[in-house]
């Protein structure tokens, strides 16, 4: 009978693999948007193309990122990206994030991620430019 | 008795149909009557697939976590329902639903600005929000895009 329970987690256990294979990733980057023509855009490639043709800035560098599995393990993530606090909450279809610096908050939104659809929120003030926080799932 | 010479013995082989051949039921009822002469083994029957007791309820336990496991799946992985015109839309141009971009529901800027840009690039498929000449307390220089 051992055997058998065995056996059955074992098929369980295979059938649900894909369910974890597919688990879903949410990556954010804190861009520096600048005109020196030093920055290079490693760890943009996927998503400069879009900067370059919407906005007025030439170049682009990635300042810091990180990754968290979705959904999030605990009801708030926080992360901490430059001098950036992002919170976190909710479903990716119906994202709440809120943005400090320091203690104060900054904005606060709520966003809808689509699975390889980056999410641009830019126009924050940086040392020497703007900084721009990109939301992607896959 | 007669004994024939060698050369005989030569002819007498090379004659067609000297030796007479049996036929089946004479030969099948030979055999039977051999065989019963030797101690046979009984016939071994072979295997036939089945499913105790045990098996099937293992079985059946597994069909009903497989289904579960995808039904919770769906369940939670499932958007909110759709109204019957979104879902008609959805089905006649499905192209159009796998183009959906990410988008903003609301935003709440806490400190000052002047506007807020919301771009959709449908081409390459992403969305930007840019708030313009945000000022944080240590950063009043902000500057348009």
């Amino acid at each position: 009978m051992t055997a058998r329970i065995f056996m059955v987690a074992l098929l369980v256990g295979f059938l649900a693999m894909p369910c974890f294979a597919a688990e879903e990733q949410l990556s954010i980057r804190l861009v520096e948007a600048t005109s020196d023509e030093k920055a290079d855009a490693e760890g943009l490639k996927d998503i400069v193309a879009i900067l370059k043709k919407n906005l007025a800035y030439s170049n682009y560098r990635l300042l810091a990122s990180c990754t968290i599995a979705l959904p999030f393990a605990d009801e708030i993530e926080t992360r901490v990206l430059g001098d950036y606090t992002v919170k976190l909450s909710g479903p990716r279809d119906n994202l709440s994030v809120s943005i400090f610096r320091g203690n104060k908050r900054a904005l606060k939104t709520t966003i809808s991620l689509q699975v390889d659809k980056p999410f641009m929120l830019g126009g924050l003030p940086g040392q020497t430019g703007k900084l721009i926080l990109v939301f992607l799932v896959n | 008795m007669k004994k024939l010479s060698t050369e005989q013995i030569r002819t007498g082989l090379r004659k067609p149909g000297a030796a007479p051949v049996p036929g089946a039921d004479e030969f099948w009822s030979d055999f039977k009557a051999r065989a019963r002469l030797r101690n046979q083994e009984q016939p071994v029957e072979a295997p036939v697939m089945s499913i105790s007791g045990g098996w099937a309820m293992a079985l059946a336990a597994c069909a009903v976590l497989t289904l579960a496991g995808y039904g919770l799946v769906l369940f939670l992985g499932g958007s909110e329902p759709r109204a019957p015109e979104i879902q008609a839309a959805e089905s006649r141009a499905p192209e159009i639903q796998d183009r959906e971009l990410s988008s903003v529901k609301s935003l709440d800027v806490e400190v000052a600005h002047s506007a807020v840009l919301v771009m959709n690039d449908e081409l390459d498929q992403g969305t930007i929000v840019w708030i313009v000449d945000m000022q944080t307390d240590d950063n009043n220089e902000g500057k348009g895009v």
